[in-house]
């Protein structure tokens, strides 16, 4: 029997803000700016809305963000949530969203993410953040910071199951290959393995374009249900499959450091969906260091655990290859304003399904995957979406 | 700090790296948890570690962090398998040529300067390989 809840819900509307520097802008103007671009896009009105979703600021103390957000927009929610799964809180959103309307509790929900990352971040708050992502006590004193876990995962796979830092280095020239092709993206400019490979190490053996970006940007997406999204210009793209997975918290609890509870999400998400890895057309991977998608790809039975690096190889991720991914360009090329950073692989995915990517197009592109991860490979949420019911 | 910070970072200044054993089931656990995280036993004492382990991971950070650090780097950063069943994190001492994952390791202490949280003072905790001589130092 099929889930109750697949395709209870559909995405109807996207909307994005420019990303890179943004002086001048706040965490607030851009959910505000995305928000109303992405009710523009499904062609509906801040009335029309049952609720809104967001995600926390790192640089803006909004507690109660959702309620800030409904007052800047003039509206008075009867569904309001703001969440906190770092770089899952994308598809948290996605997933609260689906599940509110699939229980008969709303129309159309609005889900924003917006932050000033880049412009926004003094360096008290960059420390905070940093704190954030470790344990204060335990882990923090000895210098760690997120660069550095993800350098622990990553040594840990290349000695397990010998992935080479070339493999991970094809992760970040794929990414800015996309990104060429993308004009909303931050980094354009060519990259090549060799520049990778030789670029200033920040946490071995991650080096700089291993790392994901610093950035301000936003993004938004109304969800709809069915019966609603039907009377609107343009077909909704179905939301088959959502689920999440939350393991450690802290990566010294991590009790494997080479597959986390991504393969969880993954295999909820997938039999939600009922279907299978190899059916997917577009793989956007939360990319937040180089080795993440790496160990996803895996963890969601992609390829076996440990063949994640010969599994991208051979720039078979990149525009023209046979696994298309990340085709925004991701964290590493296209922008990441921290805990809004995966709501541009949704919006993208939303995108290459309805056959708007322009450049970028995935020929054929029907079913896609979307992953996001929060914390230290802590948070997991995975979503499947599919250009038919 | 809490209660099990305050316990772990007195003992790092008097030379011992303190781990909490569940009185219940005997479990050996570190981040100072208030209740045993296999039978939420309430009732756990604080042992020193024997100051043996085995490397399960590590890094070398060569961007600090933070504007304190930015004098220490480039520094080793572990994940070490205490042989009492626990993993923690620390930093490593020795000569970065003789790191690698699986390999045995032996408690010491490293001045570390400002580290992030500035309670470490100058009894850092680090883990050398057992093969290094004098490995922590100065």
């Amino acid at each position: 029997m099929a889930h109750p809840l697949r395709a209870a819900a559909g995405i109807t509307g996207i909307g994005e803000t420019p990303v890179g520097e943004l002086p001048g802008s706040s965490a607030l103007s851009l959910m505000e700016d995305a928000a109303l671009a992405a009710l523009d896009d499904a062609g509906l009105a801040v009335a029309d809305l049952d609720g809104l979703v967001t995600s926390r600021s790192m640089v803006a103390p909004l507690h109660r963000a959702a309620v800030i957000l409904a007052e800047r927009l003039g509206m008075t929610p009867e569904l309001f949530a703001t969440l906190e799964a770092g770089g899952a809180t994308s598809l948290q959103m996605l997933n609260y969203a689906l599940t509110a309307i699939g229980a008969g509790r709303a129309r159309h929900l609005l889900c924003v993410a917006g932050d000033n990352l880049l412009t926004g971040l003094s360096r008290d708050l960059a420390v905070q953040a940093m704190a954030e992502n470790a344990d204060a006590e335990f882990e923090v004193p000895f210098g760690t910071f997120p660069p550095a876990a993800y350098a622990l995962a990553a040594r840990a796979h290349m000695h397990a199951y010998g992935t080479t830092a070339e493999q991970l280095a094809e992760v970040a020239v794929a990414a800015r290959a996309w990104a060429a092709l993308n004009p909303a993206a931050q980094m354009r400019q060519p990259l090549d393995l060799a520049q990778v490979l030789a670029a200033k190490r920040v946490a071995e053996p991650l080096g700089l374009n291993d790392c994901a970006l610093v950035s301000d940007g936003g993004g938004a997406f109304v969800v709809s249900e069915p019966s609603a999204a039907a009377a609107l210009a343009r077909p909704p793209i179905w939301i088959l499959g959502a689920a999440e997975a939350a393991g450690h918290e802290y990566i010294t609890r991590a009790p494997d450091l080479t597959s986390f509870a991504s393969a969880l999400a993954g295999r909820r998400a997938f039999a939600m969906a009922g279907c299978r890895p190899d059916e997917v057309d577009l793989a956007q991977i939360y990319d937040c260091f180089s080795i993440t998608p790496i160990i996803t790809l895996e963890d969601l039975g992609f390829c076996g655990k440990g063949e994640g690096g010969a599994f991208i190889e051979g720039g078979r991720t990149g525009p023209g290859g046979d696994f298309p991914m990340n085709s925004h360009g991701g964290l590493l090329s296209h922008a990441h304003p921290g805990k809004p950073g995966g709501i541009f692989h949704l919006t993208e995915a939303v995108r290459q399904l309805r056959g708007d990517a322009g450049r970028r197009q995935v020929a054929g592109a029907e079913l896609a995957v979307v992953t996001g991860v929060g914390g230290m490979f802590s948070a997991h949420a995975t979503a499947i979406l599919g250009a038919a019911r | 700090m809490t209660a099990g910070g305050e316990v772990f970072w007195d003992g790092c200044a008097v030379g011992e790296f303190r781990l909490l054993r569940c009185d219940g089931c005997g479990q050996v656990d570190h981040m100072g948890p208030s209740r045993c995280r296999r039978c939420h036993g309430a009732e756990l004492t604080w042992i020193a570690a024997e100051g043996g382990g085995t490397v399960a991971s590590f890094t070398i950070v060569r961007r600090a962090p933070s504007a304190g650090l930015r004098e220490w780097v480039p520094y080793g950063l572990a994940l070490i398998d205490l042989d009492e069943g626990t993993r923690v994190m620390a930093r490593l001492a020795g000569e970065p040529e003789d790191w690698r994952i699986g390999g045995r390791v032996r408690l010491c202490f490293i001045a570390a300067g400002e580290a992030p949280g500035d309670f470490a003072g100058d009894r850092l905790p680090a883990f050398a390989p057992e093969t290094g001589e004098a490995a922590c130092g100065s």
